[in-house]
């Protein structure tokens, strides 16, 4: 077990460079079109509620791993080829956010590049940085995730060129059933994916404050898609937007006077930076408890690896990635962001409320 | 094709050495070795242009065998 | 062992210091020397169906000796533009195939006007509108226009005394339309968009030729279903940026006792709307409010009380009035081309009575009523009050 301890504003800032990650350049929810912020809403509360019992099963399970826990609760065998399915699930993930930063760069900044030398070099940069730990990448985020928002905003700029307030009515033209299938997708992308935390919450140095931290970065989360998406549509309209295929860097090209794209690319970098290493660090540190190695460094480079080479492997064109990630992510992720979790929510108070009784 | 060589046998050399100085347990090298297979053949496949059925791929088939996804 | 590291650090850092000299680059770069830049584009069909793709390329480098090449003088003066143009199967295909007649890479995104030729306005836009949205080097800030009267080949081929490169003048005399509101000033994005969006047919700026060596930039090029259907003359274009809400300033001339006063608008607020009957669109609703100063009062009678500003209110809101109904009466009879966004209005405020017309909105919105609402206001009339009159 690594000594490290994290702050809760660096695992506020940590939860939120995730959650931000690749949705400034997949918009999520786009499948409820102009009513996307209806759906935000209600995803939004349910990823916090999810996010929220990610957080209960961490402080049931005080300094304990999801290997750990996993084990403790569903005993040796059986937890720890859960444990080997979540690690495959991270390493899935990784590999997904890496192919969706190379497919954005490789469409918009440098259309010639191959995708494999893009998505090498990003590889090679932050396997030094989860190397170095919880610790490491907490400051990380810490001193880079406030630049997102930042740069969501001076994106707005693009308002002064074209805008339409009104973009977004009517509302509800094609009913509640669009609405909420978006914000089921909404909770499984990107809150869901938060899954990955309970291998870092054990690093918190106040335990009382994860609760509150978990719940602020959802709030934030969802309130930085909401005006993120209220500047894209005023800015686009929703057929517009709907066609494009990346929404924010379409607004960005909006912006008066001058290029700012790369600004955008410094986003992506940060989000999915943020993103891909929380979801290495985990997969490494299971794969590495699941073996029992103590030092989950060793592992990194070939798992790192492995993920920039499945990213390249996964699909054959941009618009797989998109249907994919529309229509088989949401049923793939449920066993491991909500069925598992649930399970383990549960058994964690069935196991503590029963010593208690016979006590009692 | 050789690029996809020379990368990782720079990669697996660089590692490689660290882990013998460090006399690392045996469970360290199968599992690192695991994963650098894993990734050299299919790169090799991809480089030589025979894509295999790529694993989101074959979970999408599975889901619409189920019939959960149409 | 820290000693160690020490060192090794210190042979590393120079080549640490070389190295982000090799970032600067990006894998395809390409110096401005290797580039033509394209400043307009043009874009025209053929009598065959085909695409002709014009492209307008400035020369940096002639720019500059031509700017300052006053006192230097001495050797041939380059001239700062060329035009070359090329047909093709699609858009693309032109543009590509033009590398057999220019030497140089074209560049796109510094370029400032797209002109659409007549007879492709008339065959339909949207198909070649595809590849701009598409391209990663297109600017979507690019003004479009539609050429009356003359091919997009003929315009960008004319040489302009106002400015070296043509097209950069083209778009000024559009940049100039905030002041007179006669010409629409239509964006690439407000193109795609107007072509997007529900219940509003696209409307773009109109661009002749007005002598050997100027084009003029005025009117409107009236769209329906993606095709050209036909043009708005410069009264009708004022009326009809009115009502869009898109007039900044303009100049209205009000007849006056055997004169004209010219009133500058200074703000000007307009709207669209629709009235609804029992579900059903019963009228058209067009209101504006304007507000105007006094620019040159040309004609007998004096301003120097309230009565008579109320008087030159009445007649403003009258003229403005007058050139909403013949924009709106020639979009309604003659075109049944909803370019103001009435059916937008409907689609986002009444979405029920919207789904029931959206089928035959064109010919709904052809025979409804019109109901224009001006509400005018002048507040200010310049440094002097009476105009200049021989002593009475």
């Amino acid at each position: 077990m690594e000594k490290t301890r994290i702050s809760s504003i660096q695992l506020f800032m940590l939860l939120s460079g995730f959650l931000f990650g690749s949705t400034v350049i997949l918009a999520p929810a786009a499948g409820a079109k102009k009513d996307a912020w209806l759906a935000m809403i209600i995803g939004g509360a349910g990823g916090g509620l999810l996010m929220l019992v990610y957080a209960a099963i961490a402080s049931l399970n005080p300094s304990k791993t999801l290997v750990d826990i996993l084990r403790e609760k569903m005993g040796y065998v059986i937890g720890n080829i859960l444990a080997v399915l979540y690690i495959w699930y991270f390493i899935h993930l990784a590999s997904l956010v890496f192919r969706d930063f190379g497919e954005f760069i490789c469409t918009v900044t440098f259309p010639e590049t191959p995708i494999t030398v893009v998505i090498g070099f990003f590889a090679l940069a932050f396997v030094y940085g989860v190397n170095g730990g919880v610790e490491v990448m907490g400051r990380m985020s810490e001193l880079l995730v406030p630049v997102v928002p930042v740069v969501a905003f001076i994106i707005s700029l693009s308002l002064i060129t074209v805008s339409d307030f009104t973009a977004f009515l009517p509302i509800l033209e094609n009913g509640m059933p669009p609405v909420l299938n978006a914000a089921f997708s909404y909770i499984t992308f990107p809150f869901g994916e938060t899954v990955a935390f309970l291998m870092l919450f054990p690093h918190l140095n106040r335990k009382e404050k994860l609760k509150k931290t978990v719940i602020v970065s959802a709030i934030a989360a969802t309130v930085l898609s909401i005006i993120i998406f209220f500047r894209d549509i005023s800015v686009l309209g929703s057929e517009l937007m709907s066609r494009a295929t990346f929404i924010s860097h379409l607004t960005a090209l909006l912006f008066p006077g001058f290029n700012v794209d790369p600004l955008l690319d410094i986003n992506l970098l940060i989000g999915g930076g943020v993103k891909s290493a929380v979801c290495v660090y985990a997969a490494t540190r299971a794969l590495s408890q699941v073996a029992g190695i103590e030092d989950f460094s060793k592992l990194t480079s070939a798992v790192t690896t492995f993920c920039v080479v499945l990213s390249v492997w996964e699909y054959n064109n941009v618009l797989e990635i998109l249907d994919w990630t529309e229509k088989v992510w949401p049923y793939y992720a449920i066993p491991f962001q909500i069925i598992i979790p649930l399970v383990l929510l549960f058994l964690s108070l069935w196991r503590k409320n029963k010593p208690s009784k016979v006590k009692a | 094709m050789l690029t996809v060589l020379a990368v990782f046998i720079i990669l697996i050399i660089y590692d490689l050495q660290k882990f013998i100085r460090k006399k690392e347990p045996v469970r360290v090298f199968v599992l690192y070795f695991f994963f650098m297979a894993a990734g050299f053949t299919v790169s090799l496949l991809l480089a030589a242009g025979k894509r295999p059925y790529s694993p989101s791929q074959m979970i999408e088939a599975v889901f619409k065998m189920i019939g959960i996804v149409k | 062992m820290i000693r160690k590291k020490d060192k090794v650090f210190k042979a590393l850092l120079p080549l640490l210091l070389v190295l982000p000299l090799l970032l600067t680059g990006c894998w395809n770069n390409r110096e401005l020397t290797d580039l033509n830049i394209v400043a307009g584009l043009g874009l025209d069909r053929t009598d065959d169906g085909r695409i002709l793709l014009t492209v307008q390329v400035a020369e940096p480098g002639a720019i500059q000796s031509s700017s300052s090449g006053s006192g230097g003088g001495g050797g041939e003066k380059s001239k700062p533009v060329f035009v070359a143009s090329n047909e093709g199967e699609t858009v693309f295909d032109a543009l590509r195939g033009m590398l057999a007649v220019v030497d140089k890479k074209l560049f796109f995104s510094a370029a400032q006007v797209l002109i659409l030729g007549e007879r492709l306005a008339q065959d339909g836009i949207e198909e070649v509108l595809d590849f701009f949205q598409r391209d990663h080097e297109v600017s979507y800030l690019m003004d479009v226009l539609v050429a009356k009267g003359a091919t997009p080949d003929e315009i960008l081929r004319m040489e302009s005394d106002i400015d070296d490169i043509p097209a950069v003048y083209i778009q000024g005399t559009v940049e100039n339309n905030i002041s007179r509101g006669t010409v629409k000033k239509t964006m690439f994005i407000d193109l795609v968009k107007a072509v997007d969006c529900r219940g509003r047919q696209p409307a773009i700026g109109q661009i002749s030729k007005s002598g050997d060596k100027e084009i003029r930039t005025e009117g409107l090029a009236v769209f329906k279903g993606g095709k050209l259907v036909g043009w708005l003359d410069p009264f009708e274009t004022r009326g009809y940026l009115f009502a869009r809400n898109k007039v900044q300033s303009a100049i209205i001339n009000v007849p006056v006792d055997e004169g004209k006063v010219s009133l500058e608008i200074m703000k000007s607020k307009g709207s669209v709307s629709v009235a609804i009957e029992s579900n059903e669109p019963s009228s058209l609703i067009v209101s504006v409010e304007a507000e105007a100063n006094v620019g040159g009062y040309e004609a007998k009678g004096r301003i120097d009380s309230p009565e008579s500003l109320y008087m030159l209110e009445e007649k403003l809101g009258e003229e403005i009035k007058k050139e909403i109904a013949m924009a709106l009466e020639r979009c309604q009879k003659e075109y049944a081309s909803d370019i103001f966004g009435f059916g937008t209005y409907l689609y986002k405020y009444q979405l029920q009575c919207w789904k029931k017309v959206e089928k035959d909105w064109n010919d709904v919105f052809k025979r409804l009523p019109v109901e224009i609402r001006v509400d005018a206001k002048i507040s200010r009339v310049g440094i002097v009050r009476n105009p200049l009159r021989k002593g009475e």
